[in-house]
């Protein structure tokens, strides 16, 4: 009994020394470097990684954070986030990065040569939502916005939203991007940040560290004058390549395929009872969407069925009171035109993406997982022979 | 000989449903996927089987023989056979363990560490099953009544949050070729054969009724919980899911909870490899008794406790990096030998004994 005692106490031991001596082998926390965001362009020697950090900062005195945008370069991705360790002495934490945004620059090959370096690594989480930019990443992720101190967290703003709320804002993320990319479809779509200017000025000026302001980023007054972000706009992919964007209505009623939703609005022309004419602003309260590949005569059609359920919010011509009162409720002719208005955006949307060769509704995957026999005989001139059939049926909410 | 204390039949139901399943759940997913892509479960399926004929030839085994396994070997094969056999048994169940072994170091690594960890930071679980291996079989099967516990929470965090994160379309078609599914069956082989604990731990078996219809039940569970969790994993990551090793920590972050809440998720991860620990104990444990049959030494000696454990960690220590060279090699090489001790050498047993009995049957008229 003792020996079994003073077996185990000497094992104790041993272990417990091990520990103590190698600190748990953690890393201090002060040492580490939070990265939020990442914005990648692609230079003529390889790439240039601007890593927006959050530092935890030690202090009794304020739990403020230090908000810095630092740069380094690389012939690989993976070589360009290492070189961030390097120079800062900074270990980079990147399981916080939740947004990746794509320069300009990276779009004139296939953006798959960048996205996989985050599907291989565990790194960084491929939950992280992938945007483009209209100027290059760095750009971006160095605008002051009057929305948040740091620049990607007013950007990731616009992308998170309440699950059940659509938006002309097409939001993807690195899984769901490579997912695409890497099934038959081989397309993908991926949101277009433009960067607006506000006449808000703010008092916020000190976005940018130190580290920022001796990093090559750009100077002048430019880079003070608050922004807010626009991503109405979607690019769109095909094998990898940018092939075109779609924009606004379209954006937004391609997402109701991909989910329910229950609020969600768009303009449209109306003439009521009494014989207003003009815009309102329509609310679409509820949604309920099918899309399905069927043959017809040996022609592949791509069916949708979409039902809204249509509410008025405003219009900018005065309406009559008996019109206020019954809540918004939109007249036979105005339910006509919402539907009308809906399908030509959608066969439009469906046009743009047959002429670019970008499979967006996957029709391709709907081929091999539905009509799987008939795969091999379509698959190669499917989008050439696709026709397409929307059905919407538009209805009042109450 | 020492007596051995008895596992109850529910203990051993415990031990089908949580360790037989958890061992499943970290490299087999994202290698099945890259062989049979949306027919993964399906291969799996058949390896269940498959397995599910070795439980039945494990049940019966125990239930036919009337003396402790050790002991009708010899008398039917002899002492000499008896003992290369419970040898290699040992060898076997040691390397059987290595794979998961080298599973939850690497989850471990992935999950909690940035950079890479020395491996002392595992040296408690070796402790750990030193001290389940010192502690014998009554000891581990006790404790698996709370495991379970830990089992089903950690199953149901993990599944609650991925169940809705997964696009089900991605398994069509349902009719796969035969010829890739069994390629898959194969390359997953490894990770089967379990039911043949049941035949070790048969001797330790208190003589309750329902073992075969329990046990059935129980291994149908293991499987359905398991082939879920494939299914769920496969729609959420559809053609990417090849290199989504260790589901668990992989499959449950999509959740929108987790984005106002936190990542809770990561409490079922550290559930899972709890379990873990002990579905990779269990085997060490059967080896630990084989080397003692062989040996002749008493159930609660710690030296093959100690050397066992010692081994285990050495072999960690040497082939650390680059688990999937380890798993190519044990699927090339090892195979063939874990299909013969897996399953061949149990049918044998089980049709020599019903050889035995029916002479003894025509014996006595």
């Amino acid at each position: 009994m003792f020996k079994r005692a003073k077996f185990y106490l000497i094992i104790f031991a041993i272990i417990f020394i091990n520990f103590l001596t190698l600190d748990f082998l953690l890393i201090d926390v002060e040492k580490t470097a939070l990265i939020v965001a990442i914005g990648i362009d692609k230079t003529e020697s390889g790439y240039e990684v601007t890593a927006q950090i959050a530092v935890p900062e030690a202090t009794n005195q304020s739990t403020k954070s230090n908000e810095s945008v630092i740069f380094a370069k690389g012939k690989t991705l993976y070589d360009a986030v290492d070189d961030i360790g390097s120079r800062t002495g900074w270990y980079p934490k990147l399981s916080f990065c939740n947004l990746i945004i794509l320069g300009n620059s990276v779009f004139e090959e296939n953006v798959m040569g960048v996205i996989d370096f985050f599907v291989r690594s565990y790194k960084v989480e491929d939950s992280a939502i992938l945007c483009a930019s209209e100027k290059s990443a760095k750009e971006v992720l160095l605008s002051v916005s009057p929305l948040d101190n740091i620049s990607s967290f007013a950007l990731s703003k616009i992308f998170v939203r309440d699950h059940s709320n659509a938006s002309p804002v097409l939001t993807t993320t690195i899984k769901d991007f490579s997912i695409l990319y890497y099934s038959h479809c081989k397309s993908g779509y991926m949101p277009l940040v433009k960067m607006i200017d506000t006449e808000d000025k703010g008092n916020n000026t000190s976005q940018t560290s130190s580290l920022t302001n001796n990093s090559g980023a750009p100077s002048g007054e430019d880079k003070n004058t608050p922004v807010v972000y626009d991503a109405e706009t979607c690019l769109l992919f095909s094998n990898g390549i940018k092939t075109g964007e779609i924009q606004g209505d379209e954006c937004l009623f391609f997402s109701l395929f991909d989910k329910n939703v229950n609020e969600s609005y768009f303009n449209l022309e109306v003439k009521d009872d009494d014989g207003n004419f003009g815009k309102a602003l329509i609310a679409l309260k509820k949604s309920r969407a099918s899309i399905n590949l069927e043959f017809e005569n040996q022609t592949p059609v791509l069916k949708g069925e979409l039902k809204i359920w249509l509410q008025i919010i405003d219009t900018d011509f005065p309406q009559e009171m008996k019109e206020i009162a019954t809540i918004g409720r939109l007249n036979e002719q105005m339910l006509k035109k919402a539907g009308d208005y809906v399908t030509f955006t959608l066969e439009k949307l469906f046009e743009t993406t047959k002429n670019l060769n970008c499979d967006l509704f996957e029709t391709q995957n709907m081929l091999y997982r539905f009509h799987n026999k008939k795969f091999n005989d379509y698959t190669k001139d499917l989008l050439k022979n696709l026709k397409c059939n929307f059905i919407v049926t538009c209805q009042n909410y109450i | 000989m020492q007596t051995a204390k008895k596992i109850s039949v529910r203990q051993l139901c415990f031990i089908i449903i949580a360790l037989f399943s958890v061992s499943k759940f970290y490299v087999l997913p994202a290698r099945v996927s890259g062989v049979s892509h949306e027919g993964g479960y399906l291969s799996v399926a058949i390896n269940f089987l498959l397995d599910f004929l070795l439980l039945l030839i494990c049940v019966y085994a125990v239930k036919l023989k009337e003396k402790p396994l050790y002991q009708t070997s010899i008398e039917t094969f002899g002492t000499p056979l008896t003992k290369i056999t419970y040898f290699l048994y040992a060898i076997y169940f040691i390397a059987k363990a290595f794979i998961p072994l080298l599973e939850q170091k690497n989850t471990i690594s992935l999950t909690f560490y940035e950079s890479q960890p020395t491996l002392l930071i595992f040296m408690p679980f070796f402790i750990l099953a030193f001290y389940i291996m010192a502690k014998g079989v009554n000891a581990f099967s006790r404790s698996v009544e709370i495991i379970i516990w830990v089992f089903f929470i950690a199953l149901f965090i993990i599944l609650a949050l991925s169940v809705s994160a997964g696009r089900y379309a991605s398994l069509l078609p349902i009719v796969q070729p035969l010829d890739k599914l069994l390629k898959g069956s194969h390359s997953s082989l490894l990770w089967f054969g379990d039911p043949l604990c049941i035949l070790f731990l048969g001797d330790y078996l208190s003589n309750e009724k329902g073992l075969v219809k329990k046990t059935i039940i129980s291994y149908i569970i293991s499987a359905a919980i398991t082939i879920l969790l494939i299914i769920v994993f496969y729609a959420i990551f559809g053609p990417i899911a090849e290199r989504q090793y260790y589901a668990p920590i992989k499959m449950s972050k999509y959740s929108i909870t987790l984005s106002n809440i936190g990542r809770f998720d990561y409490l079922g991860s550290v559930m899972f490899s709890a379990v873990s620990v002990y579905g990779i104990c269990l085997p060490l444990l059967l080896s630990c008794i084989c080397f003692n049959k062989v040996f002749n030494l008493k159930v609660n000696n710690l030296i093959f406790p100690s050397i066992v454990s010692i081994v285990e960690a050495v072999l960690l220590f040497v082939f650390q990096n680059e688990i999937f060279t380890h798993i190519n090699f044990f699927q090339t090489y090892l195979l063939p030998f874990f299909m013969v001790m897996t399953y061949i050498l149990p049918s044998v047993l089980l049709l020599t004994l019903l050889v035995k009995q029916r002479r003894l049957n025509v014996q006595t008229g």
